[in-house]
């Protein structure tokens, strides 16, 4: 080979290159848009596993929520963009993108106040790794598209959304008619103690946190700062009077995060609970 | 024409430089103040007011005694120029000369030694004008020009000789300098951000995918190239004396090459990297001995009990860091011996060949300036175009999920390179000798009374199997012995072997290397069957369901077993979202493919065949690899309106025969979405 045809070929191909190049270039922008939305996708994809696997035995298969234990997340109220009723009425002000990332990746330390009527047993724990969780950055960032990408009210929820009522006034009661005001005759009669016990388990889902043998061990009690009370230790549950326990169920305990159930239940279900719970010391009367 | 060759004498600017009358009072007056006293045209003249002047010429005398020097010189010319047309002819023939001069020196400079007309020469394949040499004296001026040779030995520039194997180990290691400079720009090594960064680059970054991909062809071409070049000069027999040292470097250099390409292998930070790297390290925690030295390599190199972001800062440093300097060193002691000591080998059969005419005509010089520059200059450009339109057009490198330190995904392999160490893991050969040798030893014992059937079992005098560490001897003792005791060894063995046997040393194939080669070929054939050992093809037992789950929907994209190829993502996947069809199909309905059907109804008749396949081996009594009545179930649903699907692969069987406590029922599950692409 010449100098001058190894020249020659040599050049060309540099222009070959250059040709190619350019044809690459020009496609590049709509290469970029397209692998854009190819990640974005794939991330939506990892979304939906990982609900399967974190998130759908509280917010159900298709976020539609499960009674007892997570709301909706698949709502109308939190998905629509534009207006974000639900943020606004929490008073929130941010995305909903980043209420939602925070939401999963901080947990809730306490019980909604949105969803008090609801009556969820169990808080939203963290998730992320940034605060004690299990998830990667990258994995919440997923869900959070996952949960971005439902069209608002697309499947409709199976818990029914309730607007929050303010709660209902009470008149206190008196310390020394409080035996009056217990509806039926203690100490109860079995099939009073039964309706208790359902409600225990299946209405209020309170064996939750205070286990389905009334000791304190529910499932939800782990990584409670205070432990819930256990109704099986006679010793403390002499100290809790009927007043006090009335009162607790009623309105609920803030600092331990003990939920209240006085819109949920009415009274006379309130009292059927109570004598559940102090069956096992047979605690009665005052 | 004329100008180019035109024969330059380094002193004519001087000496034209004496028709200038204004010429030398210039430096004297004004440089350094002594009077130029023969002209009597001083600086002191400027006061010396003649009254015959009017004030123009004045002024113009005094422009004439303050222009600079050059300017000087010119107003004669055009003096002469404005005068006559002579003066004029004089003057264009003078603006050339100078003009010449001009270009000549800064070609001079440019070229490090060649004039302009010899640098046409250059290039036109010419032989050279000046004396001495002006090509040559490039190699003493030049840095670059200085590391190569002045010529070369004309047979050994044969391409059917060297294949420009070793210029081509280099080409890519300067490629991956310069994509890997460019990628570095824009990645972070840090177990948060490297997966997003590589996103990034992929997606954001103009030209950043052509980049990543340029880097991974760019990796695997150095392995199979360097590789290729080692089994050249093997067979060439060019690493006996005096190139023995040098095969030495290039063995350590290939080392190097395995070690720059793996370590890069972690930083996408995906579960393909993860997992293979994992793999790899945990080879080190079988170095014996495994208490000390395979827990403290494996904790040196992992950072950590598991790979985490010590490990990946780790192998991010060694691969941009500490290998390329080490190979930048070794590539240079291996091309200065090159070079300096012994230049390329000639082909064995020219240089021992009993006529002297062809030893003569084989060491004939061919210099490196211009024939074999320009040579390397257009291989240089091929091989560009050819992995640019490669990368952009053909491959891109695989980028799987997120690692996920608990999830291992099925069928996880090393890179090709590395799956005959793969191989080896699995132990075909030794363990099952060992065990057949244990056997025969406990029947033998037994049949003589001297042991009982239990009392053999766990008892490292005579259980050789308890003794023997599977890991420790496959993954490290034989791997090592294979590279650095036999490939650095090979030059020396030989030759001592020669000289033990008292043989003529000789570099043909077929005189005196025939056992060599007939080794060489043998070892070849057994690291291509430990190589397939180390694919998931061979001795992998994965549930018979979850590999029908793997064949249609692998939870990652398949690496292939061979380089150069893009991953698969599997016919579903392949197949895309548009193309799913939204419902539930027994796939025992798509038994018999037709012609007519979609891609889907083909695919799904594929599935159906696959599972039929699983039952047929059961009743054939496949027991490791068949299923009892299997049957399988393919569902899509729209999982969300706004483009994804859920898609689900259901496959049943007869429960509670493979094993005691076995179902009977495998489900892979995946999402597709919409803009995901996987083909």
């Amino acid at each position: 080979m010449s100098v001058q045809f190894k020249l020659l070929v040599g050049i060309l191909f540099t222009v070959a290159t250059i040709v190619a190049l350019a044809i690459y270039g020009i496609a590049e922008d709509a290469r970029m848009a397209t692998y854009q939305r190819n990640f974005a996708g794939r991330s939506i994809q990892a979304g939906g596993e990982y609900f399967e696997r974190y998130c759908k035995t509280c917010h159900g298969d298709r976020g539609d929520g499960v009674p007892g234990r997570g709301p909706a997340l698949n709502r109308t109220d939190l998905l629509d963009l534009k207006n974000t009723p639900y943020l606004k009425l929490i008073g929130w002000n941010g995305t909903t993108e980043d209420f939602i990332r925070n939401t999963i990746a901080a947990g809730r330390p306490q019980f909604s106040q949105y969803y008090q009527d609801e009556g969820y047993t169990l808080r939203m724990p963290t998730w992320s790794q940034d605060y004690g969780g299990p998830l990667r950055p990258d994995q919440v960032d997923a869900l959070t598209g996952f949960i971005l990408n439902w069209a608002p009210g697309e499947n409709p929820p199976t818990v029914a959304l309730v607007t929050p009522t303010p709660a209902p006034t009470r008149t206190p009661i008196p310390p020394e008619q409080i035996l009056e005001s217990i509806p039926f005759d203690v100490p109860p009669s079995d099939a009073i103690l039964a309706t208790g016990k359902n409600i225990y388990d299946n209405v209020s889902n309170c064996d939750a946190c205070h286990g389905t043998t009334l000791a304190g061990d529910g499932p939800g009690a782990v990584g409670l700062a205070k432990p819930p009370r256990n109704f099986t230790d006679c010793a403390t549950m002499r100290e809790f009077d009927l007043l006090k326990h009335f009162d607790a169920v009623v309105n609920g305990r803030l600092q331990s995060g003990m939920p209240a159930f006085g819109k949920k239940l009415s009274d006379e279900q309130i009292w059927q609970v109570i004598m559940y719970e102090r069956a096992p010391c047979q605690l009665f009367v005052p | 024409m004329g100008l180019f060759n035109r024969q330059v004498k380094k002193k004519t600017t001087n000496g034209s430089s004496t028709t200038n009358g204004h010429d030398s009072n210039g430096h004297g007056a004004n440089g350094h103040g002594e009077p130029a006293h023969q002209n009597g045209d001083t600086g002191a003249e400027l006061f010396d007011v003649k009254t015959t002047q009017t004030l123009p010429e004045r002024l113009l005398d005094i422009a004439r005694e303050k222009s600079p020097h050059a300017i000087k010189e010119l107003i004669p010319w055009l003096e002469k120029a404005r005068n006559s047309p002579e003066g004029r002819a004089e003057f264009i023939e003078k603006t050339k000369e100078v003009a010449w001069q001009q270009a000549d020196n800064t070609t001079r400079a440019v070229t490090a030694g060649m004039g302009l007309a010899d640098t046409r020469a250059f290039f036109r394949g010419d032989p050279t004008i000046e004396k001495p040499n002006p090509r040559y004296k490039i190699h003493v001026n030049a840095f670059f020009a200085h590391i190569r040779p002045k010529y070369y030995e004309k047979s050994s520039t044969k391409f059917s000789h060297t294949f420009g194997l070793g210029y081509l180990s280099f080409y890519m290691f300067m490629l991956e300098t310069i994509t890997g400079v460019i990628l570095m720009v824009f990645y972070t090594p840090s177990d948060r951000r490297a997966y997003e960064d590589i996103v990034k680059i992929m997606a954001e970054v103009p030209f950043g995918q052509l980049m990543r991909d340029l880097h991974r062809v760019g990796a695997e071409l150095m392995v199979l190239i360097v590789v290729l070049h080692m089994t050249r000069v093997f067979f060439t027999g060019s690493f006996k004396p005096p190139r023995t040292f040098t095969w030495l470097t290039g063995v350590v250099l290939l080392i190097l090459t395995f070690a720059l390409s793996f370590s890069g292998y972690l930083l996408p930070w995906d579960q393909l990297a993860y997992w293979a790297v994992t793999i790899g390290t945990s080879m080190a925690k079988s170095v014996p001995p495994k208490e000390i030295v395979g827990y403290a390599s494996n904790l040196i190199m992992r950072g950590g009990d598991t790979i985490n972001q010590n490990g990946l800062l780790r192998f991010y440093l060694m691969h941009v860091f500490a290998l390329p300097a080490l190979t930048v060193v070794l590539i240079s002691v291996h091309y200065y011996r090159v070079a300096r000591t012994h230049g390329i080998s000639v082909p064995a059969g020219e240089e021992e060949s009993p006529d002297p005419a062809v030893r003569k005509a084989a060491k004939e010089r061919i210099d490196y300036l211009p024939e074999l520059f320009t040579r390397e200059l257009l291989w240089a450009s091929i091989a560009t175009f050819l992995v640019i339109v490669y990368s952009a057009w053909v491959f891109h490198a695989p980028l799987q999920e997120h690692s996920d330190p608990l999830h291992t995904p099925l069928h996880t392999t090393a890179p090709w390179y590395f799956l005959w160490i793969q191989g080896l893991l699995k132990d075909a050969f030794v363990l099952p000798a060992i065990r057949a040798a244990d056997y025969g030893l406990n029947q033998g014992m037994i049949a003589m009374g001297v042991q009982t059937a239990e009392g053999y079992i766990n008892n490292p005098l005579v259980c050789m199997v308890c003794g023997y560490d599977s890991p420790a001897w496959q993954g490290v003792i034989i791997p090592t012995m294979i590279i650095p005791a036999i490939f650095l060894g090979l030059p020396y063995i030989n030759e001592f072997w020669e000289k033990f046997w008292g043989a003529k040393p000789s570099r043909q194939l077929l005189k005196n290397r025939k056992g060599t080669v007939l080794v060489a070929v043998l070892s070849t054939i057994f690291m291509m069957v430990i190589w397939y050992q180390g694919t998931p093809f061979y001795g992998v037992t994965a549930p018979p369901a979850v590999e029908v789950g793997q064949t249609f929907i692998p939870e990652e994209g398949v690496l292939p077993p061979v380089p150069l190829v893009p991953d698969d993502w599997g016919p579903v996947r392949r197949l895309g979202y548009q193309n799913l069809i939204v419902g539930e199909y027994e796939l025992a309905n798509f038994g018999t493919p037709n012609p007519t059907d979609t891609e889907f109804k083909r695919m799904l008749s594929a599935m159906q065949q696959e599972i039929e396949r699983r039952g047929k081996l059961w009743e054939e009594g496949d027991k490791g690899h068949g299923l009892p009545n299997p049957h399988g179930t393919f569902i899509v649903e729209q999982w969300q309106a706004n483009g994804l699907k859920r898609i689900e692969l259901q496959v049943r069987w007869d429960p509670k025969l493979v094993t005691a406590t076995d179902e009977g029922k495998f489900d892979r599950v995946i999402f597709l979405h919409r803009d995901s692409i996987y083909k």
